[in-house]
């Protein structure tokens, strides 16, 4: 542990601060730390007051999401070593309201989600003596890399649609309901296209992309999103079109 | 222990401050020279339609140094535009299966950038033929 680096963190405490502050700490680190590392350092050793989320170490979680030199990024996936030489600056992410150091307010996101059935909606309970729901590897493959999201909300911090219009239902809320969507064992697409096909729901999205770019699972919201926009149209015209398509 | 969550002011400039963000507002800001340059095509139909000497005089006006920079920089805006949006063509498509593999996004690109070639092609043939 001799090198050291300085790790910049976006200070908040609403019981004293009116606006959150920058405070530096020097961090003396391993070459297989990461960012989820330090922080925990400067808890033990520097500073007991700082609040941040972490759990899992590993990526699956989705809990340590936070701005690390300004991009949305895990801080259990991102090596202090890649940092060698610079400053670190570690904020909350973008877009969220600042609940206390770096920790942000999730409840919209939960709320957004939550409107979209995030689970698979059957329309009859089947018993179980009929058996499992069996999926071929081509049913399987139209949804499964959609199942990957880890709600680790990367995909909201680095979309400028979610920054100006907070009404936008947002990346993975949306790539959650097209998970379901495209599952054979779902019949919940027409329950979701109430929010998915309104104005704040697809349509919001100017598809810049980013979403995909920064999301650590691969999950490619962008792309959920654009494909729902094609469902989300033919389902337009077919109530206009077809005779009693209005329900 | 209060609970005063503190709302962040987005950045006036954020679209400056990333460069994948900027790269964004600079394929939005690009459609304004495809409609540039659609509105000049409509003019030229227009001045088709009031005879010989308007189309003689739009001619002209294509051909000023004034008209050739306006199309050039118009070229160059629409070319990032189609790149651009040749690039996320993956993303907006459903998956197409080959033998139960999904077409790599790679294959569906340079599709769109040969397809591209070839009506650009045949477009010169006709005209120059």
């Amino acid at each position: 542990m001799s090198e050291t680096i300085t790790i910049r963190v976006l200070r908040y405490d609403p019981d004293k601060d009116a606006e959150p502050r920058f405070e530096d700490f020097i961090v003396p680190y391993r070459d297989e730390w990461v960012v989820l590392d330090a922080l925990a350092y400067i808890k033990e050793a520097l500073d007991p007051s700082l609040a941040y989320r972490g759990s899992c170490h590993m990526a699956v979680c989705g809990s340590c999401g936070m701005m690390i030199n300004r991009q949305p990024k895990l801080a259990c996936h991102s090596f202090i070593r890649d940092y060698r030489g610079q400053l670190v600056t570690v904020e909350p992410l973008d877009h969220f309201p600042i609940e206390r150091d770096l920790i942000v307010d999730q409840d919209d996101f939960i709320e957004k989600l939550t409107s979209l059935y995030p689970y698979l909606v059957t329309e009859h309970d089947k018993p179980l003596s009929e058996g499992p729901n069996l999926q071929s590897p081509a049913e399987l493959a139209a949804f499964r890399p959609f199942t990957q999201c880890i709600n680790c909300l990367l995909c909201y911090a680095a979309c400028p649609q979610v920054a100006i219009n907070e009404a936008f239902v947002g990346p993975a809320a949306l790539a959650i309901a097209h998970r379901y969507n495209k599952d054979s064992r779902d019949s919940g697409e027409e329950l979701r296209s109430e929010v998915t096909d309104s104005h704040h729901g697809v349509w919001d999205c100017t598809f810049v992309g980013a979403c995909s770019e920064v999301c650590p699972k691969n999950v490619d919201p962008a792309a959920a999103i654009q494909r729902t926009k094609i469902s989300a149209s033919f389902r337009w015209l077919k109530e206009r079109l077809l005779p009693g398509g209005t329900s | 222990m209060t609970r005063r969550p503190y709302v962040r002011p987005l950045h006036p400039h954020w679209w400056l401050r990333d460069r994948r963000q900027f790269l964004y507002i600079l394929r939005e800001g690009t459609s304004v020279f495809v409609g540039l340059y659609s509105a000049i095509l409509m003019d030229g139909l227009i001045r088709l339609a009031q005879g010989r000497a308007a189309w003689e005089s739009y001619l002209a006006a294509l051909s000023s140094p004034l008209g050739v920079t306006v199309q050039v920089i118009c070229l160059a805006f629409t070319i990032f535009h189609a790149v651009t949006w040749f690039g996320v063509t993956p993303k907006a498509m459903p998956p197409l299966l080959v033998k139960g593999e999904p077409i790599p996004a790679r294959t569906i690109i340079r599709g769109h950038f040969i397809l591209w070639a070839v009506l650009s092609l045949a477009v010169l043939l006709v005209l120059g033929g």
